[in-house]
């Protein structure tokens, strides 16, 4: 079975008195081990089928089934705990928690899930930003850190619970262009050593990078 | 509508719940202005009824007075006299369907032609004869219930029962004032009175003057006093005169405190909505940062955007005063009409007091736009740059040594972390909101302390008075006791001692006070803490009480109030008129609110020309118990009434309740300042938890993409919510101190006495409760709205 199955997958957002349907009955399957850039114009459904994945947003119809689990039909909570668990996700505004340094954000999905003690988790906090090329700015604070540094902060977050799968909402979208080439280094070599990794690209480059591409064009599917 | 405008209008309505709060709270403030509006309606109110009675300016009370025709004529013909009209009272005991209860009859000469304080028949017919008109008051205050046709039955000192006709309904302003006090009031003929009390003659002589300038007034007192003495068988007034500047009327004064204690409520509501509407626009200019940004970059100047949120913060001050303002005109009138019923038992009208609803949406609106400017001055700021590139969540936290300072506690779980330093993120907002916890904790803890200290000056104010009961002669001049009388009581069962003592009124310059007439070795009070130790000077010798001298001890109050010192030579005013007085003892008792004056019997008595008469007798029973009390009560009342007397026992230990409790109502009303302050600082608490909540949706967004749960979202926030209200107490409690400080304060300068200082620490506990009880109740909905985010609506919020 593919790690993520997607099927007959629609989505239909309510503004007031209009509708506008972002996704159109899309069926897909990425397999474990895959680099996927997930590309389209703006407005084309690229976000919204990674928010469907990751959990954090929910189809008016079809089916969401992630390592065998149907997340499409989980409670909130649970969804939560599981997608802390599966999912690591990098966002385009790296989203990190301002009060906290670099180590307890990276710390932070461990805290939740209640992963071995404080102590462990701070070793391996310590290992994932060391892993980024961060290892001396652990207590930073986010506003003491460049935009890549976050960024990187950011992916360490994303993978300090070994999840099955890394993905990338736009991930270099707000980097300059040699941070965007470290940033998809650091994705390929995560790739390489059996991580899943999907990512959604405005970038050309970054697109012609992944393995496998994944093309929207309103809300359908035209290539995966 | 231009676009801005429309902007404006909108800004409002895109946060409903947030714009709700805020308006209820500013329309809450300027409800409270508009409770300024009772005390004019309720005077103008009154105003109209004193017109329509002809309300006296001097009223004389006199040993009931034969006065012929000419002699009325006489006096209405006196120097600077309007118009004058006689009036026969009687104080009787009623029966009633088998109970008995104390009435004072009116009796008017003649009902058609009333000239001053006039009796107005309501319902039902003029009383002729053995008939009477009962008192509106009656029912009202539940003392009794007659309508036309009743009868009730009055005994004459020879125990012949008296049948009096009820005809109707009377009413009067002065008279229904007795009514409260319990006693039924009746207006009847002056052949009834006669009839009952085996007397003729006035016993109430009441003028309305031409000039009633202070000192006319003054002498016109004189002028009937010497017209009086001289031509009829008075030879002095029983009381002081009842002279009245134009408009008093009674009651004003402490119904004017009420509004003025309402006043502080609704200053304390607007101070605290100030931090409300401060919090609310700097959200909203928060929110739309990238939307002030855009306006700029589209050419909007800064003064453009500045108007725009002062429209919004006008908005919302034109729509909550309109509302408050609105609510004001409907509260005030029916406060003051509901006042107007119970005490004085008249429908006032429908009224609004312009002036003050004008003040109210002044004062309203001004009041947002002042508390905004903070915020509309941020818009200034907004650069175009900084602002269209904010995206996410923001990152501006660290810089400052606060910030620093927080992030060394350690050891707690993350979350609890995140919310303890979250606190210093808005800390303007944080501050606002520490204030305003502190704000209440420092009001109920200065109010309840400021109770326990009106409590605890009750009780000492009874403690000082050994007597158990004290028994009076009915009001009636012509009923007088004499120091012998004392013997008598003294051999009553369960009676260990008792004196005679005899009260009257004085008035020093404007200030009437009580005047006692204590025996020189009396055990009525024990003045050895309160005179001897803490206050200054002496009691009076057995040689001076034996030469009836002029000396006087006077309450330490009343002593500040009129600079009184040791030593000093004053005048006071009594029904027979101006007499000196030296002062030799200055004693700080509480009793009488600290205004009194204590003087030997003999000198009383010779005063007032009563010879050996009093007019009471303190006792001593000899048992502390209250049922045995209770009984000796009964037994000397018997005996009084066997020796011909009708007397009122005053039974100490139910007075000191009674006023223990009166003074408990006033410390609730403390109370329920508090509650108020508090319940508004907890809707300024929820709201700005909502808006922390708002401010920080995309942080919840993300705290759930990477595994929060609920309840750590939940712990995040009330971790947030209790340590501000937990800094808030900190602040609260030399707050609470400062504020007691100035009740005591006001208490000295308002009432000149001092107040006990206390600051119990059972109250700091208890604040400390509250304040964290309330924060978790008011934070319920924040929080429940907060885990019930969906994180892809969270993360896309704007």
């Amino acid at each position: 079975m593919s790690l993520v199955q997607l099927r007959d997958l629609q989505k239909t957002y309510k503004t007031g008195r209009l509708e506008f349907e972002a996704l159109k009955g899309v069926d897909l399957d990425i397999e474990e081990g895959q680099l996927v850039a997930i590309v389209g114009a703006s407005g084309s459904g690229k976000s919204t089928m990674l928010n469907m994945i990751t959990g954090i947003d929910r189809p008016t119809r079809g089916s969401v089934t992630i390592a065998g689990d149907r997340i499409d039909q989980m409670k909130e909570d649970r969804l939560a705990a599981w997608r802390g668990a599966n999912v690591g996700i990098v966002f385009q505004f790296f989203q990190l928690f301002p009060t906290l340094t670099a180590l307890e954000n990276v710390m932070l999905p461990m805290d939740f899930l209640r992963r071995g003690s404080v102590a462990e988790r701070k070793k391996r906090a310590r290992e994932r930003l060391e892993l980024v090329g961060l290892g001396d700015k652990v207590d930073n604070l986010p506003s003491e850190l460049s935009g890549g540094q976050q960024q990187r902060v950011a992916i360490a977050r994303a993978l300090v619970n070994e999840p099955k799968v890394l993905i990338g909402d736009e991930p270099t979208g707000n980097l300059d262009s040699k941070t965007e080439a470290a940033m998809f280094e650091l994705f390929d070599e995560l790739n390489k050593q059996g991580k899943t990794v999907i990512y959604v690209t405005h970038s050309q480059a970054l697109a012609e990078k992944a393995r496998h591409k994944v093309e929207l064009v309103d809300g359908q599917l035209v290539r995966a | 509508m231009s676009a801005l405008l429309k902007k404006s209008w909108k800004d409002l309505s895109r946060r409903k719940a947030r714009t709700i709060f805020t308006i209820i709270t500013v329309a809450l403030g300027v409800m409270g202005i508009g409770l300024f509006a009772i005390t004019p309606l309720a005077d103008r109110a009154v105003q109209a009824e004193l017109r329509a009675e002809k309300m006296h300016n001097i009223g004389v009370r006199v040993t009931a007075v034969p006065l012929t025709v000419e002699q009325l004529d006489a006096l209405k013909s006196l120097d600077n006299v309007g118009q004058m009209s006689p009036q026969a009272e009687l104080l009787v005991t009623i029966e009633i369907g088998g109970r008995r209860e104390r009435a004072l009859l009116v009796g008017i000469p003649n009902y058609a032609d009333q000239a001053v304080d006039v009796v107005r028949v309501t319902s039902g017919e003029v009383p002729r004869g053995m008939q009477v008109l009962t008192d509106q008051g009656n029912e009202a205050n539940a003392v009794i219930s007659l309508s036309a046709g009743d009868g009730i039955t009055v005994q004459d000192p020879t125990g012949t029962a008296n049948r009096l006709l009820v005809t109707g309904v009377g009413k009067n302003f002065l008279h229904s004032g007795a009514t409260r006090g319990g006693v039924a009031v009746f207006y009847t003929t002056l052949d009834a009175i006669e009839q009952i009390s085996g007397r003729t003659g006035f016993t109430n002589l009441t003028f309305t003057l031409q000039d009633t300038d202070p000192d006319a007034m003054a002498k016109t007192v004189e002028v009937v006093r010497d017209y009086l003495v001289a031509n009829t068988s008075v030879v002095a007034f029983d009381t002081l005169a009842d002279v009245r500047e134009e408009g008093f009327w009674e009651g004003r004064e402490i119904f004017s405190q009420i509004m003025n204690f309402m006043a502080i409520l609704a200053f304390m509501i607007l101070f605290v909505s100030l931090f409300l509407i401060a919090n609310t626009m700097n959200t909203i200019v928060s929110e739309q940062t990238r939307e002030i940004a855009m306006m700029k970059a589209i050419g909007a100047t800064r003064g453009t955007v500045f108007r725009s949120f002062l429209t919004t913060s006008a908005l919302i001050g034109l729509i909550g005063a309109g509302i408050g303002a609105g609510l004001g005109i409907l509260v005030a009138s029916q406060v003051e009409r509901a006042f107007m019923d119970q005490s004085f038992g008249f429908d006032a009208a429908f009224d609004v007091h312009w002036p003050t609803v004008a003040i109210s949406l002044a004062v309203g609106v001004g009041v947002v736009v002042l508390a905004s400017l903070p915020a509309l001055f941020r818009t200034l700021r907004v650069s175009v740059v900084a602002g269209l590139e904010s995206h996410g969540i923001s990152s501006d936290y660290g810089p400052t040594f606060l910030d620093r300072g927080l992030m060394s506690i350690r050891g707690v779980p993350r979350v609890v972390q995140m919310g303890i330093r979250n606190a210093s993120r808005r800390k303007g907002r944080s501050i606002s909101t520490i204030l305003q916890v502190a704000f209440a904790v420092g009001v109920v803890i200065a109010m309840l302390n400021g109770g326990d200290g009106l409590i605890d000056m009750t009780v000492r104010a009874y403690d000082v008075q050994t007597w158990d009961l004290w028994a009076t002669v009915a009001d009636d001049p012509s009923d007088p006791m004499t120091v012998d009388t004392a013997a008598l009581i003294a051999g009553v069962d369960g009676v260990r001692a008792a004196e005679p003592v005899n009260r009257t009124s004085a008035q020093i310059n404007d200030r009437t006070v009580p005047l006692y007439g204590y025996v020189q070795d009396t055990h009525a009070l024990d003045f050895d803490k309160t005179l001897l130790e803490n206050g200054q000077g002496r009691w009076w010798t057995p040689e001076e009480a034996k030469t009836a001298k002029h000396v006087v001890v006077v309450g330490d109050a009343l002593s500040r109030f009129e600079n009184i010192e040791l030593g000093d030579t004053i005048e006071l005013m009594t029904a027979t008129g101006a007499s000196k007085f030296k002062v030799i003892g200055i004693d700080a008792a509480f009793t009488e609110n600290g205004q009194f004056v204590h003087a030997p019997l003999e000198t009383v008595q010779a005063v007032l020309h009563k010879g050996a008469a009093a007019n009471g007798f303190f006792v001593q029973t000899d048992s502390r118990d209250h049922r045995k009390i209770d009984a000796t009560s009964r037994r000397v009342s018997d005996e009084l009434k066997a020796l011909g007397h009708r007397a009122d026992i005053t039974v100490n230990y139910v007075a000191a309740e009674q006023n223990v409790a009166k003074n408990k109502t006033i410390v609730s009303m403390f109370l329920m300042v508090s509650f108020v302050v508090v319940l508004i600082v907890l809707i300024g608490l929820m709201s700005t938890l909502v808006m922390n909540i708002l401010d920080r949706t995309t942080e919840i967004g993300m705290l759930r993409c990477i595994g929060a749960q609920s309840k750590d979202v939940r712990r995040l926030f009330s971790t947030e919510g209790l340590f501000l209200a937990f800094l808030g107490w900190i602040v609260g409690l030399p707050l609470g101190y400062l504020v007691c400080q100035v009740y005591v304060a006001a208490f000295a300068v308002g009432m000149k006495l001092t107040m006990p200082n206390k600051y119990a620490l059972i109250y700091v506990g208890w604040s400390l409760v509250f304040a964290m009880v309330g924060t978790l109740i008011v934070i319920f909905f924040p929080l429940r709205r907060a885990t019930n985010m969906k994180p892809g609506d969270a993360i896309r919020y704007e």
